[in-house]
């Protein structure tokens, strides 16, 4: 194996971009997990073997004044993972802390059933261990207490990992300034009404327990399905809206949740029970179900604010116009297909829409479509392709974990970033949008084919991380040089429209490119630059 | 050329067909639960091997596996881990995408380009080096070869 090979796996990764004390002291061995400015890794002591965890944050300017590193060096508690050291340099901040072998409770819940007294065990546990950050000083809050960040270990024990947003609580401080927490556990003043303290923890417990007990997210739901009334009562006042009605600190929550757990009684479930068989009963009656008097129209029926989406959706389902459909049924949904103002079944007939574009005989007009909000729902959808149509946000996409296929041609876009993290997108089109920045793909880490012909890119920079690319259209769009574009060492075909600044040169550093496209424009240069090329090149 | 090649392989369509014709959705469900279900990782391997058409023997002696390691794999009865099914891409001969489905399935994280040791394996598959191609390339890396210990969640 020569040398150039072995330099150029290590330049591709981009590894040198590490602090060198760390690099040199670990091994990197896998990514648990990535957003758009840090990545969770598992990495190896290279002198004793150890096996640990490293945050490493890539954009800086987003920690707060105290880091992760500052808030563990000074922790020490059974609950908490220990800390280790942290490295940084120009470009990136590496916390290490000791690796916990344990489940994750999202994780832990889909093997193991969790009803209100193992529910209340485990908020006494997280009890605990809030009381000993809250009792520092000055308190550290934690800030994202949520499934993800909390690991049941062998031994049936709670820890608290990810002090990514912690703070150490400010009392001179107005609000807090950087709006972080994820969406349900996250406490109201976490969106900016005023400073976090004690009681944001509260609140992300409440969520937790509840979502534990129940499998909801949202407070009204939880509370809805919480058989225990003495459960109920603690979670209801964990999460209230304005912190002044919560308990004031986790020592009360911790005895409010002791009492319910001994107040438990099996009498009062049996009541329950009974009540709930009766409601059945008289719903079903009620319903129709036993008779044949018509059901009422199902509370869940799916409302669409764009009438372009409910046609694909019922093309997609088979129902006719007025036929409801149910958000169950929305999960069914695995396709979109929308071309200006028509639908289409699949792709081979979306595709045979699009020859009319190419045609421009004036059959497809501009769909009108302005928000994506109705897909948000569809959480199993693998192909969406709306195209032509007035759409400039697309956030309703950030969740929709399954997508692989997204095409958004021919639509007002400028921000992609909702589709960072999208861990399965392998394809992408926004030809003709607004987009000038692309970078955010960096962590979509299956993604092969962009287009992003017609947009407003303007540097080879705009690609940053995007080293896995495979195929890469940039045809009209404003490119002024293509040097940098060796970075994308894995591409294997491109296609272009013009020559930018006239050198076409930086195409030879790609070592797998097979294929160019090339406008038949760019013959000449193309001809004189770029003889004896290993890549076939296609003019048209 | 992207689009169309990726949805050929969706096996979804095939699943959206049967869909419309099934006179209702409860029919379409009890007909197709296996199709329905999760992927089993020794299914999707067992799969593999098939249409690769590679023999049990050729894959013990592509990746240097244990046999009986390997049979305990395909018939479900062992979990393994990272490294040892990054091992059966080699022995199997998968490409990036097929290593990557893999892994997925197996819901363990997937190879990772940012990571020296990920991007050097994914280069190795990439390329189609051997197994013992791809061990020497992670020793000249001075990096851990492909057959350490297991490992958890983090």
């Amino acid at each position: 194996m020569d040398d150039a090979y072995i330099e150029s796996i290590i330049e591709g990764s981009g590894c040198n971009k590490y602090p060198d004390e760390f690099i040199d002291k670990y091994e990197t061995l896998e990514c648990l997990s990535s957003s758009a400015d840090s990545m969770t890794l598992l990495i190896k002591e290279k002198s004793e073997g150890r096996l640990l965890v490293a945050k490493c944050y890539t954009d800086k300017s987003l920690l707060s004044d105290y880091t992760e590193a500052d808030i563990l060096k000074n922790l020490s508690h059974h609950g908490l993972p220990r800390f280790e050291g942290s490295y940084e340099n120009g470009e990136m901040l590496c916390v290490v802390r000791e690796y916990i072998d344990g489940t994750p409770l999202d994780e832990y819940i889909k093997k193991n059933t969790v009803d209100e007294q193992k529910a209340a065990e485990f908020g006494i546990m997280l009890c605990d261990i809030l009381i000993y950050l809250h009792s520092r000083k000055p308190p550290v809050i934690h800030r994202d207490i949520k499934p993800q960040n909390i690991l049941i270990d062998k031994k049936g024990e709670l820890k608290l990992i990810d002090f990514g947003i912690s703070r150490v609580y400010n009392s001179e401080a107005g609000e807090d300034t950087v709006c972080y927490g994820t969406k349900y556990f996250a406490a109201p003043e976490q969106y900016g009404f005023a400073q976090t303290d004690k009681r944001t923890d509260i609140f992300s417990m409440g969520v937790l327990l509840g979502w534990l007990i129940t499998g909801e997210y949202e407070v009204k739901k939880i509370l809805e399905k919480i058989g225990s009334q003495r459960i109920r009562k603690v979670i209801k006042r964990c999460c209230e809206f304005a912190p002044d009605k919560r308990y004031a600190t986790v020592e009360k929550a911790k005895k409010a949740l002791l009492a319910a757990r001994r107040s438990r009684n099996g009498g009062l479930r049996l009541i329950i029970a009974a009540s709930a068989c009766i409601v059945f009963l008289c719903t079903g009656f009620a319903l129709g179900r036993y008779t044949d008097i018509e059901p009422f129209a199902s509370p869940d029926n799916v409302r669409f604010s764009e009438p372009l989406i409910e046609q694909a959706v019922r093309l997609q389902l088979d129902k006719a116009e007025g036929e409801p459909i149910s958000e169950t049924e929305l999960l069914n949904i695995t396709e979109i297909y929308i071309y200006g103002a028509h639908i289409a079944e699949d792709s081979p007939s979306f595709d045979e829409l699009g020859t009319h574009m190419a045609l421009n005989d004036g059959y497809l007009k501009n769909g009108g479509i302005e928000s994506l909000d109705d897909l948000k729902k569809m959480k199993n959808l693998l192909i969406v392709r709306i195209v032509l149509q007035d759409i400039t946000g697309i956030s309703s996409l950030a969740g929709l974990e399954s997508l692989e296929i997204v095409d958004l041609r021919h639509n007002p876009i400028e921000d992609i970033s909702p589709l960072a993290n999208l861990q399965r997108l392998k394809t992408l089109s926004l030809f003709d949008t607004k987009v000038s920045d692309v970078s955010s793909l960096s962590t979509c880490p299956m993604l092969r084919s962009l287009d992003v012909g017609k947009t407003w890119i303007t540097s080879m920079d705009a690609f940053a991380g995007l080293q896995n690319l495979n195929d890469l259209d940039i045809r009209e769009t404003p490119i002024k040089s293509y040097s940098g574009i060796e970075e994308l060492n894995y591409l294997e075909y491109i296609t272009l429209s013009d020559a930018a600044d006239g050198n076409l040169k930086p195409l030879l550093n790609l070592p797998n490119l097979k294929k160019a496209y090339m406008d038949e424009s760019m013959r000449g240069e193309a001809e004189e630059q770029l003889e004896g090329a290993a890549f076939e090149i296609e003019y048209n | 050329m992207p689009y169309d090649e990726l949805i050929k392989l969706h096996a979804t369509e095939t699943l959206r067909r049967r869909l419309f014709m099934a006179p209702d959705i409860e029919t379409f469900i009890k007909e197709n639960t296996d199709d329905l279900r999760p992927v089993r990782l020794n299914e999707f391997l067992c799969a593999q091997r098939k249409s690769s058409g590679i023999s049990v023997a050729e894959i013990v002696l592509r990746c240097n596996i244990d046999r009986n390691y390997l049979h305990q794999i395909l018939n479900g009865t062992r979990k393994p881990s990272r490294d040892k099914l990054i091992q059966l891409a080699f022995g199997m001969q998968m490409d990036e995408e097929t290593t990557q489905d893999m892994l997925k399935i197996a819901q363990m994280s997937p190879l990772y380009p940012r990571i020296l040791r990920d991007a050097a394996i994914l280069r190795c598959i990439h390329d189609k080096k051997s197994f013992d191609e791809a061990q020497e390339i992670l020793s000249m890396l001075n990096l851990t070869p492909l057959d350490r210990e297991e490992t958890h969640n983090g």
